[in-house]
């Protein structure tokens, strides 16, 4: 009994290991990379391509729920983009609160009826349309509940131009996030069909005017590991994936889509979170499908910047969706993709990455630690292995995210202060006592919430910008 | 057992002397950079003297005196950044005493060696900077590193540069065809690409759009859009009949642009089954008062697209009060269901907005006119017809 917990709790630490050494390849895909995309961000000319009448057009879609503190200073952030041509559309998804009502008073809207709504994806009912034509490139589309999902469709139902991008109400994009984004579109426009953006954590961040004005690391404990955890994930792992056309997620917070292709895989999937996942994975198929050629990108130096949970009940719902999302998605799409040649990168490695190392991580990992404890209460004898394994783990883990921190100084330096630098390594190694551990039973439980096919958003509260920053001054 | 303790220890050594290499170099890097900022900044306050002369006599028919101290790499690059940004906004007689300036101080050569470096990147800062300072000598260097280049974003920054610097057509129509060869439909890019060419390159464009590279007709069709009133070749109206959508729907706006379609031409791309084109041709006749063909508005106001019916009313709209009356009529016509409730719809819209503007003189005319052409077809005012 004692060697057989000792032997799976080992399987398990190897099994940490090999998701460390991928993530160690797709690590030095993004550092294979980066050098092109300093190139490209250093030397395009972003000022006079966001005068030029040759980028394409694109329509924001904002679905936005409960949001009365932030949706104002967002859409005014969004109103006031670098980009030749733009629409903004703010779909209210039957909020409780005032959101509708701070919109109209602040931009003086006059209700219109909602004949310009096509029927091109289903939705949810919609009530009506508001507009001034003081603000010609601004919608406020006003519907029944129904869902982010469902509220990104009814935006594609209003939109007018052939490029959309989907951005989170509690998010600021970067004035030239949108042209930075088109330009890499615009060198390869056939083959383009999703490209996301870089998406940094805005707590502790001084805002002005729906902009980030100073950029600060989080004062408070949560915030800060999320900026570390998006660092890597974004960094180090989008990168890297987008280089082997494997990418598997577009953040929900901040991506361009061709909407052609959104609506031909039949616009997003309401009724579950990760719906961001979702039209990704959908989009992989139906070009892999048909033998289109695509590329499904990602442009690190287009930034959004957004507010991240500060305290362990709204971080642990949000990961509870997440949870939920990545396993209906692997259910639904993942398996039908899983090791068939015709789905290349996405059919031998996304998708099985991210069955065994992410969808069933938390059983392996949970059982894992269960089996080292139980050995541990049998017979300590063999606590030098054990030490040896949990090392070897924190330091792996440690250096895939100093090798992240390494690519954000090569290419951005957003946090340019030495101590910046130190805090945020300080964070890399803390976050494998106990955060990532709390993560994965976020995610365990998220997955329990859908076999017991609880689907509820969970607790979501907003804060106004700068509360952060006001409240550690 | 499951693993050696040995190997386990020398993997644990080996993850901690990788970390500290990988820190080593972002703390090299971080340094490296705190310590480029704070020499650029004593580089500019060592030269804010000059620097101030060269903003007060930029623009004079003197040319400017480059410093008088031999300069070091460094001190180049700070100089070459800061002329850089004060040209980019610039054109006319500023632009030109600062592209003066950049010679004498031999910036030029400075970054045609540059172009020979063994570093991608700084062979692609040089192109960079040979372009902004319009350096023609640069071209033949250029052309060759483009050759070189392979087909990524770094080819558009190459293009771009030989489009700022060459001062022959043929040079730029050459590099044109060059990236549009890579056939990735980049020719919106490309456009914008030729916008940085201050020559004149209507001829080339017009060989484009002849050409069997679809591309290359596309980006044709599109920059001679801005070479407005001047003729076009006669070949061009066939290509309404393309087999590609793009290319019909880019030689509809040129067509449109230049005035240059007949009446039957206009009945058939309003009947089109591209709704790119029909929505394009809706718009023109609108935007540009077309009162002889308010009857296609009319015909496709009862169009099943709703996006066309919208946008056939709204041009309605723009025709004035003949526009006005044909939206009134076709909401009594009821011959389609959607067509009538959106003209209805429009209609409304219409005198709230006259209703509005009603207080200025100059709108109080039209208003006025407007509810009298209301009347005269629904025979009662609005609130009546609303009440019903």
């Amino acid at each position: 009994m004692r060697d057989l917990l000792l032997g799976y709790g080992i399987f398990a630490m190897y099994y940490v290991i090999v998701i460390n050494s991928i993530y160690l390849a797709i690590l030095l895909f993004s550092f294979k990379r980066i050098g092109r995309i300093i190139k490209g961000t250093v030397f395009s000319k972003y000022q006079s391509l966001a005068g030029s009448k040759h980028v394409p057009p694109i329509s924001i879609l904002v679905p936005a729920y409960n949001e009365e503190l932030t949706v104002k200073e967002n859409v005014r952030c969004l109103l006031a983009l670098h980009y030749p041509e733009f629409e903004v559309i703010v779909v209210n998804d039957g909020s409780s609160d005032e959101t509708l009502n701070v919109l109209i008073d602040e931009f003086k809207l006059e209700y219109k009826k909602p004949t310009m709504v096509k029927n091109t994806v289903k939705t949810a009912n919609v009530r009506g349309v508001y507009y001034n034509p003081d603000f010609p490139n601004l919608y406020i589309v006003d519907k029944e509940n129904g869902g982010k999902a469902d509220s990104l469709n009814a935006g594609i139902n209003v939109s007018n131009y052939p490029l959309i991008s989907s951005i989170d109400a509690d998010s600021l994009l970067e004035k030239d996030a949108l042209i930075r984004i088109a330009r890499k579109y615009m060198e390869n426009p056939e083959e383009s069909v999703a490209i996301g953006g870089n998406v940094r954590i805005a707590n502790g961040c001084r805002i002005e005017n729906g902009m980030v004005k100073k950029v600060n690391l989080p004062k408070k404990l949560l915030p800060m590991f999320q900026t570390v955890e998006y660092l890597k994930a974004f960094l180090g792992g989008r990168i890297g994936w987008s280089e082997i056309n494997g990418l598997i997620i577009v953040s929900g917070a901040f991506g361009v889509f061709k909407k052609e292709y959104v609506i031909k895989v039949g616009g997003y999937r309401g009724g579950y979170p990760g719906e961001d996942m979702n039209i990704i994975i959908k989009l992989h198929r139906y070009m892999l499908d048909n033998k289109l050629p695509y590329k499904i990108d990602f442009c690190p130096d287009a930034v959004c910047w957004t507010q991240a949970p500060d305290s362990f009940k709204i971080l642990g719902s949000q990961r509870k969706r997440w949870g939920r999302g990545n396993l209906k998605n692997m259910i639904e799409e993942g398996m039908y993709m899983l090791f068939r040649p015709k789905y290349k990168v996405m059919g031998w490695l996304t998708v099985p990455y991210n069955i065994i190392f992410e969808t069933l991580s938390p059983y392996f990992r949970i059982t894992g630690l269960l089996a080292l404890i139980g050995y541990s209460l049998l017979d300590m004898s063999g606590w030098k292995i054990m030490a040896v394994f949990a090392l070897i783990n924190v330091l792996y883990g440690s250096l895939l995210g100093l090798g992240s921190l390494l690519l954000e100084e090569m290419a951005f330096q957003r946090y340019p202060r030495i101590r910046d630098y130190f805090k945020m390594f300080f964070f890399t190694v803390l976050m494998f006592f106990g955060y990532r551990q709390l993560g994965i039973l976020w995610r365990f439980l998220g997955q329990i919430d859908f076999m017991r096919k609880n689907n509820s958003w969970g607790t979501m509260t907003r804060t106004s910008w700068n509360e952060d920053e006001n409240k550690s001054a | 057992m499951f693993l050696n303790l040995k190997v386990a220890v020398g993997m644990i050594v080996f993850l901690l002397v990788l970390m500290a290499i990988v820190m080593g170099i972002t703390l090299i890097i971080k340094l490296g950079k705190i310590r480029k900022q704070k020499k650029t900044k004593q580089c500019l306050a060592k030269f804010s003297g000059y620097l101030h002369y060269v903003q007060t006599e930029m623009g004079q028919s003197e040319r400017l005196k480059p410093p008088h101290r031999t300069l070091s790499t460094f001190e180049k690059r700070v100089l070459q950044d800061t002329l850089y940004r004060w040209m980019a906004p610039l054109s006319g007689a500023h632009k030109q005493s600062l592209l003066d300036l950049c010679k004498d101080m031999g910036l030029i050569e400075f970054n045609l060696k540059r172009l020979r470096s063994l570093s991608h990147y700084t062979r692609i800062d040089a192109a960079y900077f040979l372009g902004a300072m319009e350096s023609e000598e640069a071209v033949p260097q250029l052309f060759k590193m483009l050759d070189k280049n392979p087909y990524d974003s770094t080819i558009f920054i190459i293009g771009r540069s030989i489009a700022q610097a060459s001062k022959q057509p043929a040079e730029v129509a050459e590099m044109l065809k060059y990236l549009a060869s890579g056939e990735k439909s980049t020719f919106q890019l490309l456009a914008d690409i030729g916008y940085d060419s201050p020559l004149n390159l209507k001829d080339q464009y017009i060989e484009f759009i002849s050409s069997d590279q679809p591309d290359l007709v596309k980006l044709g069709l599109i920059r001679l859009r801005d070479y407005k009133g001047e003729d076009l070749p006669s070949f061009l109206s066939s290509l309404i009949h393309s087999d590609d959508k793009e290319i019909r729907s880019l030689t509809t706006k040129l067509l449109t642009n230049h005035m240059k379609l007949s009446k039957k031409d206009v009945k058939l791309l309003a009947r089109s089954s591209d709704d790119d084109v029909r929505l394009h041709i809706f718009e023109w006749i609108g935007d540009t008062g077309q009162l002889a063909y308010a009857d296609l508005l009319e015909e496709a106001l009862h169009s099943s697209n709703k996006v066309i019916s919208r946008v056939c009313a709204g041009n309605l709209l723009k025709l004035g009060n003949v526009g006005f009356s044909i939206l009134c009529k076709i909401a009594l016509d009821n011959e389609s269901a959607y067509g009538s409730s959106i003209a209805l719809d429009y209609v409304h819209e219409e005198l709230d907005h006259a209703a509005k503007q009603r207080e200025l003189i100059e709108h109080a005319v039209d208003s006025n006119q407007k509810h009298f052409i209301y009347k005269k077809f629904f025979g009662k005012d609005r609130s009546l017809v609303e009440a019903i």
